[in-house]
């Protein structure tokens, strides 16, 4: 005969309605949501510092390279470091709304976050256009493969953030954000460390001579 | 003014600030300067930018000691891979 362990039931509403606030709070209120996201972006700056300094190298020992960062269109750059600027503002609005509960806010400035990020991926999909029109391609020469690689890891980070706000904001508009509100900062400060990533990718790619 | 409405106000002044210094770093670009002095100046800027983002908006300076300790193992190898990358500089000291 089997052994048989008995768990405690656990019903359908304590499955789905965890959030921060039922977590012990550890050392200076620090809550295990956040501590998670920051281990998520201690292993990113891991990711990307490879990646960064890698780039750098190859800049250095390659000075040509200044030359073929002339080819980015610097106005899609910029335009986009504006774009994203502004969503990640619109994030830390949106966490400060939670805060005082203002739900309709809390609504309007996730949506608005949403909007910039959408519009800076479809910059970004219009830059790729372009320049596979003008023949550059991954496999070009190791600039653009850097290039390509670079800013499509940082694309994708873009794309897991947006979905992430697409859903809290789903929630906010149905109105039942209250059990999970804490998620909305969560969310901004993996939004904040996109930005992040963006502040230096930018330069390096489009300004470095 | 509570705490709060304090924050409110700094999150405006810090994407006012970092909308002058993404502006400032790409007019750096049509200055005709060295191309060395040129890197040192846009990734200065950079580093204010994320400093700024990472203390404002990450809210890292008031984080418990322990999202520090978690950063120790990223930040040395990071620290170990920007030494490498200036030995390995072609134009600087070579190590192999």
């Amino acid at each position: 005969m089997n052994p048989t362990i008995s768990l405690p039931a656990l019903d359908e509403k304590h499955l789905f309605q965890a959030n921060d606030e039922e977590y012990s709070p550890g050392p200076e209120g620090l809550t295990a949501g956040r501590l998670g996201i920051w281990i998520l972006i201690s292993s990113e700056i891991v990711i990307f510092a490879g990646l960064l300094g890698s780039y750098i190298l190859f800049h250095w020992a390659h000075p040509e390279w200044a030359e073929e960062s002339r080819h980015l269109n610097l106005m899609a750059g910029g335009f986009n470091t504006v774009l994203l600027l502004s969503s990640n503002f619109f994030m830390m609005k949106a966490s400060a709304a939670v805060d005082k509960g203002l739900n309709e806010k809390v609504k309007q400035f996730l949506a608005l976050t949403l909007v910039l990020g959408t519009a800076f991926l479809a910059v970004k999909g219009f830059e790729y256009t372009m320049e596979f029109r003008h023949g550059e391609f991954p496999s070009t020469n190791n600039f653009w493969s850097f290039y390509f690689l670079l800013t499509g890891i940082h694309g994708l980070h873009i794309l897991g953030g947006l979905t992430a706000i697409s859903l809290l904001w789903n929630r906010a508009r149905k109105g039942t954000l209250a059990s999970t509100q804490g998620r909305v900062a969560l969310t901004g400060l993996y939004w904040s460390f996109v930005e992040l990533v963006w502040i230096f990718l930018f330069p390096m790619l489009y300004l470095m001579k | 003014m509570s705490t709060k409405s304090n924050t409110a106000v700094s999150h405006e002044l810090i994407y006012i600030l970092l909308a002058i210094l993404a502006l400032l770093s790409i007019a750096t670009t049509f200055l005709s300067i060295s191309p060395d002095l040129n890197n040192w100046f846009i990734f200065g800027i950079a580093a204010i930018m994320a400093t700024l983002v990472a203390i404002q908006y990450m809210g890292l300076k008031s984080e418990s000691l322990l999202v520090y300790a978690f950063f120790i193992v990223p930040i040395i190898l990071f620290a170990i891979l920007v030494v490498l990358t200036f030995l390995a500089n072609p134009n600087g000291p070579r190590i192999f």
